[in-house]
């Protein structure tokens, strides 16, 4: 389960590196490790989400943006 | 339980502002808890749930429940929709005065509570030790605002500030035996995983629960500071649920129950059972505590110096309440498990240096205050502590007298003679500047500000007791 869990984080790393934004937003790691630490529950989430991710790598697909998103925010 | 000489009559808590859905009053010694009208929303479908009801009966979470409250004693910060009020805490105290089974039970609290919430599909917003107090040794859970309904999709937010604030302290005192009270205290958001992956070698990164709360949690933080990408919206869309936040909660159940402080005997945490004097004397100083504190009749008794509590014990037979400091981590920590597991259920034992005490911090230095700000004492014990706060610590004897007298309280005080093998250790390997440390100046430091009624010799003749009003 460690290699599992390396792999995902290695190409969450790959993934994200040269990004270059200025918004800092220090809990998304956290909030990411979850699916990380979720094992073969996290498998599949972990897949769509880095699926998604290297569409938009290769320039397949744009990442939705949240600008639908009418979800209430009440944290 | 209300304690004495209580404050005015409706005031905030200056530590309850963070969250703009609920603010902390107290009114008349209640405690009371304005919501905001999604709060209020919140608490009205919590309320009834059988996991809420359970673990207030069992005194796991705090007893809440709806009420009314005088308009004056709203709180800025409105509109107020509704009102809670809680059963009162005896004596606040902080994370960065526990010892280290204290941190680790609040945090299993924390988790048990969690997963619960989630089988009824609410969750806790945040992951905070300060929701955490202690009633005596009993931990209970005070942030009723923390549960809200579940959002499906959504991670667990409060999982880094768990970490910051439960685990990495815990982690570092289980694994490298650093005491977390001064990384607590130095910081209220606790240490980030970048920090604390700077204590831990390269080596250390397959002791349990470093490689991935630690190590990986510092590495994705460090790479994700700058996205731009709305990760919880993504996770939901990738299907992220209930089951993953389940499964991560039972994971760190199981990591944190399984830390452990291996500490090798400390200064004091031994220091009853090799004391340097005889029987004799110290039934004779037990009796005259006991005596001391039924004379006095207190509400409040604060034995500093309390060690495993063996006076704290004779003093809660004959009060409401004791707060047992102690400078002496191990020595706190076998308290509070002595007390969870045979009581009584009214002595809170703490960590605390009397020469370098908890002070004011944070927002407006009023988030987290000193000790005599939350809890006024009304009998303080200070026995066999004298010698270590003026030679070991090096405050004047003077001071030290004053500053008992400033706290307005009766007092019991024991005074260590130059002839006590405990004193002459001290001044082993010091220079010799303890001018003021003699029977003759602390008699008359003492008569100065404080009422003599009762004073004894031990019958090794190095050791005086007092018993003085203020």
């Amino acid at each position: 389960m460690k290699i599992f869990s390396l792999v995902l984080a290695a190409l969450g790393l790959i993934l994200n590196a040269g990004s270059a934004y200025a918004y800092l937003d220090p809990g998304s790691g956290s909030i990411l490790l979850q699916v990380i630490l979720g094992g073969i529950a996290g498998l599949a989430v972990a897949g769509k989400l880095f699926w998604a991710q290297i569409l938009h790598f290769l320039g397949i697909r744009k990442i939705e943006t949240s600008e639908h998103d009418t979800e209430p925010s009440d944290g | 339980m209300s304690l004495k000489r209580s404050r005015p009559a409706s005031r905030p808590e200056a530590g309850s502002f963070r969250d703009r859905h609920g603010r902390i009053v107290y009114a008349d010694g209640r405690v009371l808890r304005f919501l905001s009208e999604t709060a209020l929303s919140h608490w009205r479908a919590l309320a009834d749930k059988p996991f809420l009801t359970e673990a207030m009966a069992a005194g796991r979470v705090v007893r809440t429940e709806e009420t009314k409250a005088p308009a004056e004693a709203a709180p800025d910060g409105g509109p107020w929709a509704g009102v809670v009020e809680h059963e009162r805490i005896p004596v606040v105290s902080y994370p960065y005065e526990w010892s280290f089974h204290m941190l680790k039970d609040a945090a299993l609290l924390t988790l048990d509570l969690l997963s619960e919430c989630l089988e009824a599909d609410f969750i806790l917003k945040d992951g905070t030790s300060y929701n955490v107090q202690f009633v005596g040794a009993r931990s209970v859970f005070i942030d009723t605002g923390s549960l809200e309904p579940l959002v499906p999709g959504g991670a667990w937010t409060g999982y880094r500030q768990f970490c910051q604030l439960f685990l990495f302290p815990l982690l570092l005192q289980t694994h490298k035996g650093i005491e977390f009270q001064s990384l607590l205290r130095g910081s209220l958001d606790g240490p980030t995983p970048e920090t604390v992956n700077r204590y831990f070698g390269i080596g250390d990164r397959f002791r349990a629960g470093v490689l991935t709360h630690v190590y990986l949690q510092a590495k994705l933080s460090a790479q994700m500071g700058s996205t731009r990408r709305d990760v919880r919206k993504d996770l939901k869309s990738a299907g992220f649920n209930k089951e993953l936040i389940k499964a991560n909660t039972k994971r760190m159940r199981a990591l944190v129950a399984k830390l452990d402080w291996d500490a090798k005997a400390s200064e004091w945490g031994d220091y009853t059972d090799q004391h340097n004097y005889s029987d004799a004397d110290h039934e004779a100083k037990a009796a005259f505590v006991e005596a001391a504190v039924e004379s006095s009749r207190p509400g409040v008794v604060w034995d500093m110096g309390a060690n495993t509590g063996q006076f704290s014990r004779i003093a809660a037979a004959h009060c409401q309440y004791v707060v047992a400091a102690d400078i002496d981590q191990l020595a706190v920590d076998r308290h509070y498990r002595q007390l969870k597991a045979n009581g009584p259920d009214n002595i809170l034992p703490l960590v605390m240096n009397l020469a370098d005490p908890s002070p004011n911090l944070g927002w407006r230095l009023a988030e987290r205050r000193e000790m005599p700000h939350r809890c006024r004492a009304d009998l303080v014990l200070a026995l066999a502590l004298i010698h270590h706060i003026v030679i070991s610590a090096n405050i004047p004897l003077n001071e030290f007298i004053a500053w008992l007298a400033d706290l307005d309280a009766d007092l019991v005080i024991e005074f260590v003679t130059r002839d006590d093998e405990q004193v002459k250790k001290l001044l082993l390997n010091k220079e010799d500047q303890y001018h003021d440390y003699e029977l003759e100046n602390f008699e008359a430091q003492l008569g100065r500000r404080f009422q003599a009624v009762e004073r004894k010799v031990l019958g090794s003749g190095n050791r005086y007791l007092y018993y003085c009003t203020h």
